[in-house]
């Protein structure tokens, strides 16, 4: 769904009607539903928060203004509402620290297809330097290569400046040509 | 540009650099390709960085199962307001239920024929279509042309069952509602009093028409006042019964038309529209609004006489959110907000 499109949904659900707010729901579940999950690893937490995220959205929709982008908002409101829940949780149970950075980012092998660029042992290097950045790396990571958001996007929807979302993954880039010259290096060492 | 300054780190954190080594933007690609064929001496540093990228290129998101997706939209759209929808359309579904229906409708259409004969006239059909919302209970209709319209409690609206193309749209009101009216004239028709009446569309509130092309706009309607709120496009009221000069009205507009003196002309003034509209969601928020506005925004909305007798207080600004739909509730949490007491009497509240 093209940016355009999206908005032209957005409009015609602040003005009343229900079944664009629907479609947009359906054409935005994966990606939402996918960036819930890397935020949390509580399946139930992710639907429900999706859920009452878009109910909110109706029922203040006389008040609600345009959006820029309509993914971003939507990115920026889930995050907000399960970082809500996470911390109304958390201080319920006097368990876990108020939420400030609690977000859990983990990478799989099942988000990387084995490509021809990419051993297994490669692949196995890779996905141990991913899930070793900062949680925050790895979700500027995330949103950047997973979803293909520009950095100002990412800013918008972490609430950090441009800057420091270009330095998130700088720094995470960085990390990964480490591992790839490894590889070249142990490359060499068993071809030598 | 500064590229042929770059070093592979540059590369890598250049936004355009990365969208085309993922494929993820062709014109990003195309210029790509050319800077680096001009540009050899850059090219170990740029293929490096490429390699790194290339690591990122399988990545892909989890997703959510189809079969989730489809069961978590379909719970939305049960949870969304409960829509009317105007029984125009034949609801025949299976076939053996079409068939006993068709024999019925012999039936009917033998002693319709026979009745015919009889009384020598046909019967009109029901041609009108009525919703209504009980009191306490908002209701979401949507028109034959997809215009939308949300009746607050205790309102009904009329309107022919079947709307043919290129008919003037007309509506009765009794009550108070939201309408966001589709547009259906060329983009160059844009004045409501000189478009035809094929894309009109008009409400009817009791002496008063208002008259729309595609806007939203709120009818409140209380003992013998109407009020007209328009928050997008333009509206032209008149009064059929009357020579009372027609009125056009701008965004964020409210005119106003007492019963008790139909003499008087039709006044306008500026208004904060948002506010008008508030309890179609249930919900008033505002920010940095000076209490005073909210004062003749609640005696306009409630139809109440509010006093005040601390005149600081009407320049306090709020910032906050009110509930709409039950007015004590709505009393109560606004002398909370303000941190005085609130006492209803009736039409007349008094904050002190």
């Amino acid at each position: 769904m093209t940016d355009e499109h999206s908005a032209q949904l957005w409009d015609a659900f602040r003005r009343g009607d229900a079944e664009a707010l629907a479609t947009l729901f359906d054409a935005n579940y994966d990606a939402l539903y996918s960036y819930g999950r890397k935020l949390t690893s509580d399946e139930e937490l992710v639907k429900d928060c999706i859920q009452n995220l878009f109910q909110q959205l109706w029922r203040r929709r006389a008040s609600i203004g345009a959006a820029p982008v309509v993914k971003t908002y939507l990115f920026k409101a889930l995050r907000r509402h399960l970082g809500d829940e996470t911390k109304r949780w958390s201080r319920h149970r006097h368990l876990l620290p108020a939420y400030s950075d609690s977000f859990e980012v983990t990478y799989s092998h099942e988000e990387f297809l084995i490509s021809q660029q990419a051993d297994a042992e490669q692949q196995h290097r890779l996905l141990a330097a991913l899930n070793q950045l900062s949680k925050r790396q790895r979700e500027a990571l995330y949103l950047r290569f997973f979803d293909g958001f520009p950095y100002e996007r990412i800013a918008e929807v972490m609430s950090l400046n441009t800057q420091s979302v270009r330095n998130l993954i700088f720094r995470a880039l960085q990390v990964l040509r480490q591992v790839m010259l490894a590889s070249l290096a142990l490359l060499c060492l068993l071809g030598a | 540009m500064q590229y042929q300054y770059y070093s592979t780190e540059d590369f890598l954190a250049d936004e355009s650099f990365q969208a085309f080594v993922l494929g993820h933007d062709p014109a990003a690609g195309e210029h790509w390709q050319q800077w680096l064929a001009q540009h050899p001496p850059q090219e170990a540093a740029a293929r490096e960085a490429m390699a790194v990228l290339e690591l990122l290129r399988t990545a892909r998101r989890p997703g959510a199962p189809a079969a989730l997706r489809q069961h978590e939209t379909q719970k939305l759209r049960r949870s969304l307001l409960p829509t009317a929808r105007p029984a125009a359309a034949p609801h025949l579904r299976s076939s053996r239920r079409a068939w006993r229906w068709v024999g019925a409708l012999a039936v009917v259409v033998a002693l319709g024929l026979v009745g015919l004969r009889w009384w020598g006239r046909l019967a009109p059909a029901p041609t009108y279509a009525r919703y209504a919302a009980l009191p306490g209970e908002q209701r979401q209709v949507q028109l034959p042309d997809g215009s939308q319209v949300v009746l607050n409690s205790g309102s009904a609206l009329t309107l022919a069952a079947t709307w043919p193309a290129g008919q003037a749209r007309e509506v009765w009101l009794r009550g108070s509602a939201y309408f966001d009216v589709r547009h259906l004239a060329p983009a160059e028709v844009k004045a409501v009093p000189q478009a035809p009446d094929s894309v009109k569309f008009t409400v009817h509130a009791g002496p008063l028409d208002v008259a729309v092309l595609g806007t939203q706009f709120t009818v409140l309607s209380r003992g013998s006042r109407t009020e007209v709120v328009l928050s997008t496009g333009q509206v032209e009221l008149s009064r059929p019964q009357s020579t009372a000069a027609r009125l056009l009205l701008k965004p964020g507009e409210l005119a106003e038309y007492d019963a008790a003196t139909p003499a008087a002309p039709l006044r306008k003034r500026p208004v904060a529209a948002r506010l008008y509209s508030a309890w179609v969601s249930g919900q008033l928020e505002f920010t940095d609004l000076p209490v005073a506005d909210l004062v003749v925004m609640l005696q306009d909305a409630y139809g109440l006489t509010i006093t005040v007798d601390d005149p600081q207080l009407l320049r306090q600004k709020l910032t906050g959110a009110l509930p709409t739909h039950d007015l004590d509730g709505l009393l109560a949490a606004f002398g909370k907000i303000l941190d005085v007491p609130v006492r209803r009497q009736g039409s007349h509240v008094w904050l002190k």
